[in-house]
């Protein structure tokens, strides 16, 4: 009996998709910038296979052939110590979209049910909740990344951590509004008539119904996320040597710039096509969702 | 109105007592010893005993705490324990560069941003919009630490067009009296008429001005456009057109006027991501302002530079939105 | 239309603003004015040109600052490496090695107008004593400093110590006016000084820069072609102080990276300057915690290590061989005694023999970030390491948290190798077997926790007659190197050299290992 009515409330959820994915389809620029996410998702899961010079992501090293400059084998360069930039670079796509992906995922773990706690209990705890967040939201983004690595020390992991930290107030904050609506729904309402546990309403009704506008959020954010993963390597705060994380490149290759140009571009180009795509994904997936431009 | 400013700012406080809260834990819970930083690197076990006495580090953290909040609301910071000088002190000397710089960046978003977004609006769909989107999009996606580098190569060490970095140059400091008076030595200078120290200062500042400013322009034009293109779909739009009033008038005198508020407020929210970046960049233009001073701090894990500057930070953004929300509530018809 | 006519509008005024602004800035200055009474020499440095500006307590960067508008007692000459007269005319010392006397120069006087006589000597450095910061520690032999006459002044110790070294230390060393003594440390740092060096502090601005103008009065008088101001600036990147002298806008740097020196080698406007330095790196194995407790491992460990790789390649010749612990310029520096080299046959012998197992064996190597020598270096290392089947982790950090961890009770909870380079606070080797080799009860600087009782014994003959008998002194150090290398505490990885970059005109620098960073002003000029 459940499985049918949960197959029901599904259908109406698929007529949705198919058109969100016909509007995907007339935006050129936003279907552009998915293909190309498809394509970063292969290049970072394939990274490995594809590259040229496979050990020198991390273990190898051929420190004569040091900051040589683009050639028909090294398509981007040699760093300073003789490893291969394109494929360094390749790799640090996986780097950075692994690293995105889990702080936001991490954020997500925090700021969902606190946003739904805090939206479906409503009163002084919904206040409490909603003080905290304002309070981290106060910080300067990148400020209170670093004092967090500050404390737990330099490292992706820890950078990760960090970013999970200074983010879960957004999702908090959506997910609380969510939940405020979805309070009145009828479906919620029958549910509470019934006697079900507040915990179980939160987590089996309300949350599942938060996710997918959280989600759209999530994948819009990750564009910034990349940039923030990149700005704090560059300031030394993320990824440690020999990690080929594309902020780190730069900020090591200010040591050798403006002679070893070609090792400062092509980690910053990475950085900026990536979050650009993403960016673009993003923007053109608000549209679509949008509200306004569904009825039109 | 009055009761829900009243209840604003006391949220305001409370909020910003919780920010000093967990900066203070953060920086408490920084593994590094600050009295012996504050004494030297060489220092001897004696020193920092001493030293220990004199911060007051012995004694219990409420009480740490209590006397830092104590001191806060008399505008004392504490001090450095790089510079041994008092943090406001330092805070003083530091914030105009990064003002003027901020501000300035605002400036361009604003000449340059809504233009663009007019547009983008009015050409909705159309190729100049998309390519505006893109410019848009791609203005907020660039890692401007990369941006700046790529300034400095190409304006100073190919073109030789801008310095690469300061806000003066050397000679000018020694060979001119520098006018404070509001510490912005554009703005300085110009009402004292010091015009070699005003093309000075203005020649420095251009390359990390338009490094900044491409963020917020890209924010105000995509602002712009999405908030003039809900205006222009409103019905007293249609109907104003109706009435055979012409598309310019139109736009300026009813859409815009609506539209500014919303730049406005989202100027002023970017603040934060804007500071970040000034951050990143005042390090790679040596631009002696708050971001390079936080830098140095964070790598000598100086917390009580850390703490002041955040505080300071986390206040003023407070502060903005406090003024933002009580603008909103005046009127209404400011949508985000 | 007229919208888009406005834009156009703003958009072609800021052009023209940009074009004369562009069209009309100099994009040279070569450190000269138009006016021809200034002459101006920029130090571009690579970080703040100072923590403190007071000459009792200041520790760091500052002495770059303080030795021009300061001057001490004597000045240690690399060259003849012996110290040479400064303020001191002369001075003698008793058989015992416990009372010195020292001569004063007569006519010399303070930035403020007041003389320097022996009654200024004993209150800066009573001052300096008293504050018990930053290096004072160096003056921890001298019980009393007593004024015998006008210009005569006597250091009365507890035990032999070399006081002619002492005073022409790089730190703490520094004789200020009378009428400054009394002043706090805030009063220094608000811009204020006097002292009889050649230069005044005219401007400072926190963290940034520091201005010097010429003092006229100073003793040694004043020829046309000197500097008549200063500007000591901080320029972090060194690209950025590359290019300051490529254009002629500054006439000094150093720190560069190998690409920016190779570059500036070839620019026929600058001139490239390379200098031995009193600075080396070593790597600190941490002798508590398994298993670099065991020697043979740590020997295993030293043959490991890419010596010439790091010298050749990474610091590209501006490195010199280590040989032991004293450097290249500094007696006691031995050329003859063993050293480890990069033999992988050898290091896996010495592992066998150590009897460690070093399946899944993790060590973790700290050490301050912001040194490219380092960060690659350790690279290497690790993937040398790798081949021994041992993962190294290189954690790269600001200090502080180097040498917390490092200080940590615990030394389980230690890193297991510490990168960090010294260099001595007067030009004597006691400062590397002080620190380095000494055992301590609290950490400080012995960061491979050696508790070596033999090792202690000979360190306190060696200070014994570092002061008397400087022969024996030399026998001694080179036995504590001995031992030191035998059992592999160190990783003796380079004596640094440091590249001066100068402007073509900027004449007269000599680099002195003994003041690391310092240019005295005094002895530059403008030449054509």
């Amino acid at each position: 009996m459940e499985k049918n009515k949960f197959i029901e409330t599904l259908k109406p959820r698929f007529k949705e998709l198919k058109f969100s994915l016909y509007l995907l389809n007339r935006n050129w620029l936003t279907k552009v910038s998915f293909y190309i996410v498809i394509l970063l998702i292969l290049l970072a899961t394939f990274s490995q296979a594809i590259s040229p010079f496979p050990g020198h992501i991390m273990d190898e090293a051929n420190v004569s052939q040091k900051l040589l400059p683009p050639t028909s084998t090294n398509i981007y360069g040699t760093d300073e110590l003789g490893r291969d930039i394109f494929s360094r670079v390749l790799y640090g796509t996986r780097v950075s979209l692994t690293t995105a992906i889990l702080s936001v995922g991490l954020a997500l773990l925090i700021g969902i049910p606190l946003g739904a706690i805090a939206g479906t209990l409503g009163g002084w705890i919904d206040e409490v909740i909603m003080r905290i967040t304002d309070v981290f939201l106060s910080f300067p983004p990148l400020l209170l990344a670093i004092a967090l690595v500050s404390i737990l020390g330099p490292g992706l992991g820890n950078a990760m951590i960090a970013i999970a930290l200074s983010w879960w107030p957004w999702y908090t904050r959506l997910v609380r509004g969510q939940a405020i609506s979805l309070k009145e729904r009828k479906f919620v309402q029958a549910a509470e008539a019934i006697g079900t546990p507040t915990w179980k309403i939160i987590f089996r009704h309300i949350v599942p119904n938060t996710v997918s506008p959280v989600i759209v959020q999530a994948s819009m954010d990750m564009g910034g996320v990349i940039l923030t993963v990149a700005s704090l390597s560059f300031l030394g705060l993320g990824a440690q040597p020999p990690i080929p994380e594309w902020g780190l490149m730069i900020s090591t290759s200010r040591n050798y710039f403006p002679d070893a140009w070609w090792y400062s571009i092509f980690p910053g180009l990475a950085i900026f096509i990536t979050v650009l795509v993403f960016n673009l994904l993003g923007d053109g997936l608000r549209e679509i969702l949008d509200p306004k431009t569904r009825k039109n | 109105m009055g009761k829900y400013v009243i209840r604003r700012i006391l949220l305001g406080l409370i909020v910003l007592l919780g920010v000093v809260t967990i900066t203070f834990v953060i920086a408490r819970m920084i593994p590094s010893d600050p009295a012996a930083k504050w004494v030297g690197p060489r220092a001897t076990p004696q020193q920092i005993e001493e030293a220990k006495i004199e911060l007051g580090l012995n004694d219990p953290l409420p009480v740490q705490f209590a006397n830092y909040v104590i001191d806060l609301t008399q505008g004392n910071l504490g001090r450095s324990l790089r510079t041994h000088q008092p943090v406001v002190e330092d805070l003083k000397a530091y914030i105009p560069p990064t003002l003027e710089l901020v501000l300035l960046a605002f400036l361009m978003a604003i000449i340059l941003g809504i233009p663009l977004g007019i547009y983008s609006a009015k050409m909705k769909d159309k190729f100049l919009d998309h390519a505006s989107r893109l410019f848009s999009i791609g203005a907020v996606s660039l890692p401007t630490f990369w941006v700046a580098l790529f300034f400095q190569l190409i304006f100073y060490r190919m073109l030789g067009m801008f310095p690469l970095g300061g806000r003066i140059s050397a000679e000018t400091t020694i060979l001119y009296e520098i006018p404070r008076v509001t510490g912005l030595l554009i703005f300085d200078s110009m009402i004292t008429g010091n015009w070699v120290i005003l093309k000075d200062a203005l020649w420095h500042i251009i390359l990390p001005c338009i490094t900044i400013a491409l963020y917020p322009i890209g924010l105000v034009a995509r602002m712009t456009r999405s908030a003039l293109l809900e205006v222009l779909n409103e019905d007293y739009i249609t109907a104003a057109r109706s009435y055979g009033l012409k598309e310019k008038f139109v736009l300026w005198r009813y859409a815009l006027k609506n539209t500014l508020g919303s730049t406005a407020i989202v100027l002023t929210l970017s603040l934060g991501y804007t500071l970040v970046n000034t951050f990143l960049v005042e390090t790679i233009f040596s631009w002696p302002g708050l971001g390079n001073y936080v830098a140095t701090s964070v790598v000598t894990l100086d917390y009580p530079s850390i703490m002041g500057v955040t505080i300071f930070s986390a206040a003023t953004y407070i502060l903005l939105n406090l003024i933002a929300d009580i603008i909103i509530a005046m009127d209404p018809r400011i949508r985000l | 239309m007229r919208l888009a006519s406005k834009s156009i509008g703003v958009i072609i005024i800021l052009a023209i603003l940009a074009s004369v602004l562009v069209g009309c800035g100099d994009s040279s200055t070569n450190g000269q004015s138009t006016q021809t009474e200034k002459r101006i020499a920029y130090y571009a440095f690579n970080t703040e040109p100072y923590i403190d500006l007071d000459p009792s307590s200041e520790y760091s960067n500052g002495l770059i600052v303080l030795h021009n508008i300061y001057e001490t007692l004597t000045r240690y000459d690399s060259n003849e490496e012996v110290v040479k007269p400064l303020l001191a005319e002369s001075w003698d010392v008793s058989e015992d090695g416990m009372t010195w006397t020292f001569r004063i120069r007569e006519g010399v006087k303070f930035h403020d107008g007041s003389d320097l006589d022996a009654e200024s000597v004993k209150k800066s450095i009573d001052r300096t004593k008293k504050l018990q910061m930053g290096a004072s520690f160096i003056w921890d032999s001298v019980n009393s400093i007593n004024v015998i006459d006008e210009y005569t002044v006597e250091f009365v110790l507890d035990y032999p110590a070399p006081i002619d070294l002492i005073a022409s230390g790089s730190y703490a060393a520094f004789i200020m006016s009378p009428e400054t003594i009394d002043k706090d440390n805030q009063w220094f740092n608000e811009g204020n000084a006097s002292g009889t060096g050649p230069y005044k502090l005219q401007k400072i601005t926190k963290g940034e820069e520091v201005i010097l103008e010429k003092f006229d009065d100073y003793w040694n008088g004043w020829n046309d072609n000197q500097y008549t101001n200063i500007v000591i600036k901080k320029v972090a990147e060194g690209s950025a102080r590359r290019q300051l002298l490529e254009k002629g806008d500054a006439q000094i740097a150093a720190s560069f990276s190998v690409t920016d020196l190779k570059a500036l080698r070839e620019n026929t406007n600058v001139v490239v300057k390379d200098a031995d330095t009193w600075r080396n790196v070593i790597g600190f194995f941490n002798t508590e915690k398994a298993p670099l407790d065991n020697p043979d491992f740590r020997r295993a460990m030293a043959y490991a290590f890419p010596y010439e790789e790091t010298i050749t390649e990474i610091k590209e010749g501006l490195a010199s061989k280590s040989y032991g612990l004293i450097p290249k310029g500094l007696w006691g520096h031995d050329e003859n005694l063993n050293q480890y080299s990069f033999d992988l046959e050898k290091a896996k012998e010495y592992i066998e023999k150590s009897g460690v197992d070093t399946n899944g064996l993790k060590l973790e190597m700290t050490f301050t970030s912001g040194t490219e020598a380092y960060r690659n270096f350790a690279q290497l290392y690790k993937i040398n390491l790798q081949q021994l089947g041992i993962e190294l982790e290189i954690r790269e950090m600001n200090w502080d948290n180097v040498w917390e961890k490092a200080k940590n009770p615990s030394p389980q909870d230690r890193q297991d190798i510490v990168i960090m380079n010294w260099w001595p606070d007067y030009a004597s080797p006691l400062s590397w077997v002080q620190s380095l080799v000494r055992s301590e009860e609290d950490i400080l600087f012995n960061l491979s926790y050696i508790k070596d009782q033999n090792l202690d014994n000979l360190v306190m003959e060696f200070e014994k007659y570092a002061a008397t008998d400087r022969s024996k002194a030399e026998e001694l150090i080179k036995e504590i190197q001995s031992e030191v290398i035998d059992e592999a505490y160190f990783l003796h990885i380079y004596d640094d050299k440091t590249s001066w970059v100068m402007d073509k005109n900027f004449k007269g620098f000599e680099p002195n290992p003994a003041y690391e960073g310092v240019v005295f002003f005094y002895y530059t000029y403008y030449g054509e």
